[in-house]
């Protein structure tokens, strides 16, 4: 990650996928600070409260309890305060709506969690590595 | 003004008699005149004949008197008398004849005079011959003028004649003038009548035809009438549908079998009475207001229109019918048609169809959600697994022995296993249920990129016989044909020199696409299910296959309303064939490609 210091949001209900995120960034020594919400109303306290940092990217997954992903990006995308952040959705859903959907919204990338452990330890290294070659707002 | 064929006949028949009467006239006149005619000229040839006579019997009575003069002897002078009376009696004939002419009266009394003088002279001679004897009779006979009288007698005598002759000449001239007038009196009105009647038969004739073919087209007309009437009372009698008339006040006229059918009454029953017993209440109070309304406003609710409403049969239950109401003018009054159709088993058929319908839309909606929870909710605690077996295989390395790590890895590749096959399902569910744009495809670049894409082995040769045609087309769905194909000929491939043909030919309407392999080939036993959902005829241990491949297939290419289907020869190789419809929008492409 371009900014090591800043925080990555990761939206997501499913325990073990926290985990796996945990473990994956761990594994590829992204030191940034992960903080996890369980869905998206929550995840838009935490952004909207002035206390919390504000992260230099959102791991969002789709499918969620009370607000989902796509409900959560029609939120952010419409706030000037938050749409400049980058999104990335990481979901289980290979649903073409969803991914017109995302990208209609203005994702900055649109990743299918594979079931292999190893395969999405790769898709994590990618996303740190282009995010560390990218420049960031 | 128009006058009758009795009028015409009538007034030619006048018109006729009228000329007759005319002409009847004119012969009349003209034989009168005729007659007249005649009548003038005998008496004029009377009257030349007794001018004459009277001459003669003057001359006669001289040449009496002479010889009595010279022989004295009294017996010659016997017929003398007679003469003289004669003459007088002539006379009074000729004068009767000549009265309208009064120069033959002035040459008349003339010779009146002439003859007195002449019998006077004669007298006195007479006297003489008797007093004096025979020569102082002939000296006083010498000494009169008796010669000159004679020739004076002679003279008027010629003169009246010429003049009668004149007017002999006259009467026969004017007689035959008639006579003639006559003849072209009665020639013309010959003519005249027989073109009279030619024309007027012609007429009548031609009047009579024409009332002939009006007759027989009256027949004709009604013939067709009675017909109409007959296949009109069949079509009525026979109808699916009930008819029923109704008057402006609702009363029913007529009353058709089906009509019977439908209602459960019978004609007697309804027929005469208001048509509102046929429907249930409100709809009863209502129709007269309906009826009443439509008279004063023509407000339509119902006529011409059509639509459905219920109805009332003879037991009082009610029913859904269709009714289409036509109005119509007979003979100056309003009549209104309704034709009535029993719709309860469509109603119920449609009730049931909403049904139906209903719960198939909810199946798919389930099917849908259902594919969605299959995609991500029971992909998630699968990748758990996963990523929880591996971790524990990282992890615990040094604590599990050699047959707890194959057990772990059998635990993966079984995770790998069921998240192919869920995405196999995906796939499969999304045919038909996900729809993209359908354009034109063009397949030789298709087809290319597929075989690109799927990479085959050196040993296997992919070639595509001829050039492919541009189908209309969900690219996505057609790709995933070919994909499932050349994999499955790619996968199973035996031969050492793998040889992979795509080929096509246009076949009526459809195009038919064939993807021969000499790979192993199918048992003919095997060629229905293999395209089943899930079937595999290999252990998935042995060949990773999900059997979703040619299920897939044969969805999209069915859907597509194409047919596919294999043939097959053990150990030598499979042929699939499939067709897509050569819709207008498809052109065959010229571009051939060979890989």
């Amino acid at each position: 990650m371009k900014f090591i210091n800043k925080p990555i949001l990761l939206v997501e209900d499913d325990q073990v996928d926290v985990m796996t995120v945990t473990r994956a960034l761990k594994e590829i020594h992204v030191t940034n600070p992960l903080v996890t919400r369980e869905n998206g109303e929550e995840a838009l306290n935490y952004l909207r409260d002035p206390g919390s940092e504000k992260p230099c990217i959102i791991l969002l997954d789709l499918n969620m309890p009370i607000m989902n992903g796509i409900e959560f990006m029609q939120v952010v995308k419409h706030d000037d305060k938050l749409k400049a952040i980058p999104v990335v959705v990481l979901t289980t859903s290979e649903e073409q709506q969803d991914k017109v959907n995302s990208f209609n919204l203005g994702v900055a990338g649109y990743m299918a969690k594979p079931v292999d452990y190893r395969q999405f330890v790769e898709v994590m290294r990618t996303i740190n590595a282009y995010w560390t070659v990218s420049e960031m707002p | 003004m128009k006058w009758s064929i009795e009028q015409k006949v009538f007034t030619g028949f006048a018109v006729a008699l009228a000329i007759f009467a005319i002409i009847g006239w004119l012969a009349y006149q003209s034989t009168v005149s005729f007659m007249h005619a005649s009548t003038q000229a005998a008496r004029s040839q009377e009257t030349i004949t007794a001018l004459e006579e009277i001459f003669s019997l003057a001359n006669q009575a001289e040449t009496r008197q002479r010889m009595y003069l010279i022989s004295g002897d009294e017996r010659h002078l016997a017929p003398r008398r007679a003469y003289i009376d004669r003459i007088h009696v002539l006379f009074g004939n000729v004068r009767d004849a000549t009265l309208d002419d009064p120069g033959q009266q002035a040459l008349l009394r003339q010779l009146d005079q002439h003859i007195e003088t002449r019998l006077a002279l004669l007298e006195g001679v007479l006297k003489v011959r008797r007093e004096q004897g025979f020569e102082q009779a002939r000296l006083k006979l010498m000494a009169g003028d008796g010669e000159r009288e004679m020739d004076a007698i002679r003279d008027s005598v010629r003169k009246m004649q010429n003049g009668e002759a004149a007017r002999l000449q006259q009467w026969v001239d004017t007689s035959r003038q008639n006579a003639d007038r006559m003849l072209i009196t009665f020639f013309v009105a010959l003519v005249f009548v027989a073109l009279f009647f030619s024309v007027l038969f012609a007429f009548i004739a031609r009047e009579m035809a024409a009332r002939k073919r009006s007759q027989d087209q009256l027949a004709r007309q009604a013939e067709q009438l009675r017909e109409g009437e007959a296949r009109l009372r069949a079509v009525v009698d026979t109808a699916a549908e009930g008819i029923i008339v109704i008057d402006e006040q609702g009363i029913v006229e007529s009353f058709n079998p089906a009509a019977e059918r439908i209602f459960g009454f019978v004609r007697d029953e309804v027929e005469g009475r208001n048509v509102s017993m046929l429907m249930p209440e409100p709809y009863r109070q209502e129709h007269d207001g309906y009826l009443e309304r439509y008279r004063s406003t023509g407000e339509k609710k119902i006529i011409g229109i059509g639509r459905e409403v219920l109805g009332q049969r003879k037991g009082g239950s009610v029913f859904p019918l269709e009714l289409a109401a036509a109005e119509m003018h007979v003979g100056g009054r309003r009549k209104f048609t309704g034709m009535v159709r029993d719709i309860s088993a469509r109603k119920q058929a449609e009730a049931q169809q909403a049904r139906l319908m209903h719960e198939l839309e909810s199946a798919n909606e389930e099917l849908k959600s259902f594919a969605y929870v299959v995609s991500h909710d029971l992909k998630a605690p699968l990748r758990a697994i996963g990523s929880l077996a591996d971790w524990i295989s990282t992890d615990y390395a040094d604590k599990i022995d050699d047959a707890g790590k194959e057990h772990m890895r059998l635990l993966v590749s079984r995770v790998h296993r069921m998240d192919r096959l869920i995405d196999g399902i995906l796939r499969y569910s999304r045919v038909g249920r996900v729809t993209e744009a359908i354009v034109a495809v063009d397949l030789n670049r298709l087809v290319g990129e597929v075989i690109d894409l799927l990479a085959p082995p050196s040993s296997i040769t992919v070639s595509v016989e001829n050039p492919l045609p541009t189908v209309m087309a969900e690219p996505t769905r057609i790709q995933q044909v070919f994909q499932n194909l050349l994999s499955n000929a790619i996968k199973y491939m035996d031969k050492p020199d793998g040889k992979i043909r795509i080929a096509c030919g246009a076949e009526g309407t459809q195009w038919k696409f064939s993807v021969s392999d000499n790979g192993p080939g199918i048992e003919p036993r095997h060629f229905e299910k293999i395209f089943q959902l899930f079937q595999t005829l290999a252990p998935r241990d042995r060949v990773e296959s999900t059997g979703v491949g040619l299920a897939l297939v044969k969805k999209i290419v069915e859907m597509y309303g194409g047919r596919v289907w294999i043939e097959s020869k053990t150990g030598e190789g499979s042929t699939f064939f499939f067709t897509l419809p050569n819709t207008a929008a498809t052109a065959s492409s010229s571009k051939g490609k060979r890989t």
